[in-house]
């Protein structure tokens, strides 16, 4: 135990995810160690953050005004919605540069064990948004473990009704590994999701 | 494959072992508690991650010591492996195979094969279905590992499934039973049902597979389990496995008389199934069909084993599983396991010894403990090991007799390394009836503290002061420690007439349960499986009203209680006392689901 605000500024940081305590007593020692403007540019950051950052009315993703970039940039695929589980999923599908279209965060996953079920994620703002006459495609990216696939599925059972194309992205090989280095259920699931070659 | 050299370092009773191994036989042979069993234990656990004896790691890591080292030089093929494990409770344990850098602890899986039979099998055909469950599925993934992962995905499924029919409960029995629901409920109950449908499909797809897969496996292992009974019994009855599933009668009937359908036809039957008993399910809030619900029979000419045939039958059809399970391996693997038969003559005739010793001759490599080297056929002559109080040497120890206190004052570890029984088999338990562990003047503190609520604990895991506790049955005599049903999760007050406040809640359960409930309810408590969970053929503990809480329901196993309190649950586990839940929504039941 330390000594009054050291101990406090240790106890915030191991609430954070991904921090324990040893972890939490590291960066707090950095942060004594650190120029006191590193240091308060980190918490200026820290409350601006709060104040500033908004959800995107649309899509659900992070936005520092009412619509975050994706949605207010008119140059964007409207034709294509893609569905992800967080925020962080679309920075790292952005990071492709494969995708021009839009997506939705549905803010987590199925999960009764969480005591999550639909309503307490974005589903009816999807729905909301399939009314969008030149939308042709939904692509579902939830994440392949059990959850995510439950609310793909869920997803597709709504939607399908619609009459809009509904996929799910694949799941199989990492591009550049190796075959041997595979685990089973991914080889297994690469052998099911085989594509005709020639 | 062999093993040509196991160390051990802190683990169990040992603070330092190093064994040679040869192909062949190798007897250990010690007293009780001296810990030939930890031996054997060590080589199961590199080869399955798991021990035989407990469900936590915790026991393994020698009193005191932080944590355990266990390695081995495997040979296959005259190509020698070394395996090396570190096992940290609480923590992740670290692997390395040859001289490579530390790999996950699953990667060392499948360069030592053991198949081991252990007094615990005896479990196999007298205990509950999900030993019976575990032994085919452990089988199941010891041929084909990708098999772990479809066990765990059904696991997390279930789970799932069981939280949302649990939180739904009330939305659900309100709209089925013809309530009016506000909009908002309709909604809800709308909304539940639609992803239900998701984790009925998934939970069907992964369910189904699991079945098939058991399936075959039953279909390839029934020949060998009828000739290895046949070849250790010489021929006295004939050995048969039976599949019981919990899917619709026109499919189980099928599979009970040996086909196994396809799998898709599973999966429908599996459709079928939600449909069906959606009702029951929603009013129970638990998953009601899946192989986790499944059992196999096994029979002996034409009686079920279990509750009809003697103790030195059961333990040959133990027997005859386990050497079934080597037999397949060894066709599948083109190579011996190493088989280990753990303490497994004392209870056999000399018959069934010799032909076992007949049996098990031509495996590679046979690793054998006895508490009495006699016991041991001379047909299966090899080299010997004695050991004493943890230590391993080829000479026998001066013949200073080593007394029972002597042996038990030890660490904990040493405590469990008993291989006297065909169970847990505490010494202390041969104490005089109405007495309880300890000095008899603490028998009535002990007792009062149960009636208060405190948590048992059993001689297994004694509190660490070290005075154990538990109290005999008054009706049985069994002596092996159980929870009193007032005394789960909640410490409960003890109430007007001395009843726990759990036991007022079932009394009024009981009378607001409709008459055709309580005889299904009656009618499943008579069955065979409500043996004393002692094992010892108490018939009568489950059977009846208790008189302490008025419980008419069969008690949750302590085994299963540990399991879902630790998490650890298999496809059994799961949160789900399914085979001793009680018909209705009862505590019994509740107890086990924390």
């Amino acid at each position: 135990m330390y000594e009054g605000v050291v101990q406090d500024l240790i106890d915030e940081l191991g609430r954070l995810p991904g921090v324990g305590p040893k972890s939490a007593q590291r960066i707090a020692f950095h942060l004594l160690e650190a120029d006191e403007d590193d240091v308060r540019r980190l918490a200026e950051v820290l409350l601006r953050v709060k104040e500033t950052v908004h959800f995107c009315e649309i899509c659900f993703n992070v936005a520092e005004s009412n619509l975050c970039r994706v949605c207010a940039d008119p140059q964007r695929d409207t034709t294509m919605i893609c569905v992800v589980e967080e925020s962080k999923d679309v920075v790292a599908i952005e990071r492709t540069r494969e995708f021009r279209g839009r997506y939705h965060v549905l803010g987590g996953a199925l999960n009764p064990i969480e005591g999550i079920g639909p309503g307490d994620l974005h589903v009816t703002e999807l729905m909301a948004r399939l009314g969008d006459s030149t939308l042709t495609e939904i692509i579902i990216a939830t994440n392949p473990n059990h959850t995510g696939e439950a609310t793909a599925s869920y997803l597709a059972r709504q939607i399908g009704p619609m009459g809009i194309k509904v996929s799910r992205l694949a799941s199989g090989l990492p591009v550049g590994g190796d075959l041997e280095y595979a685990d089973e259920v991914t080889l297994g699931r690469a052998f099911e999701g085989r594509r005709v070659f020639a | 494959m062999r093993l040509r050299h196991l160390s051990l370092r802190d683990f169990r009773s040992y603070s330092e072992a190093e064994v040679d191994l040869t192909e062949g036989v190798t007897t250990f042979v010690g007293l009780n508690g001296q810990g030939k069993t930890n031996l054997v234990e060590a080589a199961g656990y590199l080869a399955s991650l798991g021990s035989h004896r407990v469900s936590n790691d915790a026991p393994l890591v020698r009193f005191g010591a932080e944590r355990a080292f266990v390695r081995a030089a495997v040979v296959r093929d005259s190509r020698e492996t070394v395996l090396e494990l570190e096992i940290v409770p609480g923590r992740a344990n670290r692997a390395r195979v040859g001289r490579s850098a530390a790999t996950r602890p699953r990667d060392i899986l499948g360069t030592l094969r053991t198949v081991l039979f252990a007094p615990e099998d005896l479990a196999l055909v007298k205990g509950d279905p999900g030993e019976r469950r575990r032994f085919l599925d452990e089988l199941l993934v010891a041929r084909q590992p990708r098999w772990a992962g479809a066990r765990s995905d059904y696991d997390k499924i279930l789970k799932q499934r069981n939280a949302l029919l649990r939180s739904a409960q009330p939305v659900l029995r309100k709209g089925s039973r013809g309530g009016t629901l506000t909009p908002e409920e309709a909604v809800s109950r709308e909304t539940t049902l639609d992803t239900l449908v998701e984790w009925n499909t998934h939970l069907a797809a992964v369910g189904a597979s699991l079945v098939y897969a058991r399936l075959r496996l039953l279909r390839d292992l029934a020949p060998h389990v009828a000739s290895s009974y046949d070849e250790v019994s010489a021929g006295r009855s004939e050995a048969r496995l039976t599949y019981v599933s919990s899917l619709p009668e026109a499919v189980a009937h099928r599979i009970a008389d040996g086909e196994v359908p396809e799998r898709e036809e599973l999966e429908k039957a599996f459709h079928q199934a939600f449909e069906e008993m959606r009702q029951r399910e929603i009013d129970r809030g638990v998953t009601l069909v899946g192989p986790h619900r499944d059992d196999v029979t096994l029979t002996l000419g034409e009686l079920p084993a279990k509750g009809y045939a003697s103790h030195g039958e059961s333990w040959s059809f133990a027997l005859a599983l386990r050497l079934a399970a080597f037999h397949l391996l060894r066709n599948d693997l083109k190579t011996d396991p190493v088989l280990v038969l753990d303490d497994v003559f004392a209870e056999l005739d000399a018959g069934r010894r010799e032909r076992l010793a007949a049996m098990v001759a031509d495996a590679e490599q046979v690793l054998i403990t006895a508490a009495v080297a006699e016991d041991v056929p001379d047909a299966l002559s090899g080299r010997t090991y004695y050991v004493t109080k943890g230590s391993v040497s080829a000479e026998e120890a001066d013949a200073a007799p080593l007394t029972e206190s002597g042996t038990t004052s030890g660490s904990p570890a040493d405590a469990t390394s008993d291989d006297g029984g065909a169970d847990h088999d505490c010494r202390r338990r041969r104490q005089p009836r109405g007495r309880v562990h300890g000095r008899p003047d603490d028998a009535r503190g002990t007792r009062r503290e149960f009636g208060g609520g405190t948590r048992d604990v059993c001689c297994r895991g004694r509190p660490p002061d070290g005075s154990p506790s538990g109290v005999g049955s008054r009706s049985t005599g069994c002596r092996r420690t159980r929870v009193p049903s007032g005394v789960s999760t909640h410490a409960s007050k003890p109430t007007r007439h001395g009843h726990t406040r759990r036991a007022q809640r079932t009394r009024r359960t009981q009378r607001s349960r409709p008459a055709a409930a309580r005889q299904q309810h009656e009618a499943t408590a008579r069955g065979p499986r409500m043996e004393c969970r002692c094992r010892r053929g108490h018939r009568d503990v489950t059977v009846g009203r208790s008189r302490r809480t008025g419980c008419r329901g069969p008690r949750l196993s302590r085994q299963l209680r540990e399991r879902n309190s630790h998490g650890t649950g298999g496809v059994d586990g799961v949160g789900d006392p399914a085979d001793l839940a009680c018909v209705d929504d009862h505590p019994v039941d509740r107890a086990g689901r924390r």
